[in-house]
């Protein structure tokens, strides 16, 4: 071992502490061997033995007992301990009640609408039977009058009319049909005419009325927004207009139309009442 | 029939929590001693030792229930409390001085001094009382390893575990604390050498 590997051990040397036994014994052979390093350890060993008696010296002073003041503030902290824990157990069991109690409304709000809706089909399949009691065959050719009250048109099922097929579902889930009996217009095929209990004129005689026309280019979309049905005369040939036929003979008779007019005040579509 | 054995230090901090006085007055009486001679050693002041070994009781009372026994010991988590409560203080009064010593402030027990051999007693503690002025004249990181691992008589390894640092450096400032220790009690010697050689040259 040379010094500066003893210099590295001397403290552990000195202080008695526990180390590898081929390095201590080294450690002392080149005690013997060096005076330097001998008078190191000397040094060293003095200076463990100083420091043990003070630690001696030191471990003789009276430690100060518990004070009253450690106990007082264990005792302080254990209340707000256990007020805490209360405090927490309180907080809980509101929760719990409050999640119990929006579970309830859930189920009752949930079981409420069921049962309506469980209400309603029948009345539905009801009112559905009733409409149609006469003639279930005649579905096909079936043609629903019109809404005055919601100054919806009456756009009706027609193979080739735009507003029929945009506006079908509509029609037929909104409408309740009192009565209506299908006829075809002897003038003209494509022309589907119906006779309604539920009209314009609810005290005159039932009216045949032809199927909604459109009047220039009207927009599906426009006819959503609702409008106004106004019943007109008009020369008897405007039919010619349309292409509907019409009796030379009764020429200078005027024909009574209903105008859907849209929400902006235009007229959408023109219909022919007989 | 068997003795009942000692609790653990974590088993008298887990009564102490649960609001255990008694664990709390054994926990104190068995590491108590050890707290107030390490900031007895490290601060030189009684007073100060005193109220130090009570914060940290304190702040086990107040904090015991961050204690982790997977990161160390109870022994070395109070003395760590106590190591940085040491150093708060030592830097928060190194700007006073004291007016008047108190004779209970005196670090040298009275008891330690007898009768029976009064020049041996005298000589001896004198040479504490150098050894623990030189103490107190380290620097901080080195008086704290001292106070350790000579006075305390700790382990590297668990002095390290105190301090938060790696075991060779406990060992390098054990070294260097010593080197200095050496050098401070040394210099009588050299003056009265010094002197001597002095009044050779002029004889």
């Amino acid at each position: 071992m040379n010094c500066e590997a003893f210099e590295s051990n001397v403290n552990d040397l000195a202080r008695g502490q526990k180390m590898d036994a081929t390095v201590r014994a080294q450690a002392l052979a080149h005690r013997v061997e060096c005076e330097p390093c001998a008078r190191l350890l000397e040094d060293e060993s003095a200076l463990s033995f100083k420091l043990r008696a003070l630690a001696a010296d030191t471990s003789k002073v009276a430690v100060p007992g518990l004070g009253k003041d450690l106990l007082i503030a264990l005792r302080s902290r254990q209340r707000a301990t256990t007020s805490t824990t209360e405090a927490a157990t309180w907080r809980s069991r509101r929760m719990i009640t409050a999640a119990m109690a929006v579970a309830a409304m859930i189920l009752v709000v949930v079981a409420v609408t069921i049962m309506r809706s469980r209400l309603a089909t029948p009345a539905a399949k009801d009112s559905t039977n009733a409409s149609s009691p006469q003639s279930p065959s005649a579905d096909d050719k079936l043609v629903k009058a019109p809404d005055v009250t919601d100054h919806q048109p009456s756009l009706l099922p027609k193979k080739n009319s735009v507003f029929a097929r945009s506006n079908n579902l509509r029609h037929k889930t909104n409408r309740v049909v009192l009565s209506s009996q299908s006829i075809v217009s002897s003038d003209s095929k494509d022309v589907t005419t119906e006779q309604t209990a539920m009209n314009v004129t609810p005290n005159s005689a039932p009216e045949i009325t032809s199927d909604f026309m459109p009047v220039g280019y009207t927009p599906v979309a426009s006819l959503q927004e609702g409008g106004q049905l106004v019943r007109v005369e008009l020369p008897r040939s405007a039919l010619v207009a349309f292409g509907l036929p019409m009796n030379v003979n009764r020429y200078d008779e005027k024909v009574k139309a209903d105008v859907f007019f849209g929400s902006d005040g235009m007229a959408r579509a023109i219909r022919f009442v007989q | 029939m068997t003795a009942k054995p000692d609790p653990s230090d974590s088993e008298l901090l887990q009564s102490t929590m649960a609001g255990d006085e008694e664990a709390l007055a054994a926990l104190y009486q068995r590491r108590a001693p050890g707290i107030f001679r390490f900031a007895l050693q490290m601060c030189g002041s009684r007073s100060l030792a005193d109220d130090v070994t009570q914060e940290v009781f304190m702040v086990l009372i107040r904090e015991g229930h961050m204690f982790d026994a997977t990161r160390g010991s109870v022994s070395s988590f109070l003395m760590g409390v106590a190591r940085n409560h040491v150093l708060r203080r030592l830097r928060r009064e190194r700007f006073y001085v004291s007016i008047e010593e108190d004779p209970q402030n005196e670090t040298t027990p009275a008891t330690s001094r007898t009768i029976e051999n009064p020049l041996d007693d005298l000589s001896r503690a004198e040479t504490i009382e150098s050894v623990r002025k030189s103490v107190l004249a380290l620097p901080e990181r080195y008086r704290e390893v001292v106070a350790l691992c000579d006075l305390q008589e700790m382990s590297y390894a668990e002095a390290a575990e105190i301090l938060g640092c790696a075991v060779g450096t406990v060992r390098s400032r054990l070294h260097r604390a010593r080197a200095l220790l050496t050098e401070k009690l040394r210099p009588e010697k050299n003056e009265e050498a010094a002197e001597v050689k002095s009044a050779r040259c002029f004889a």
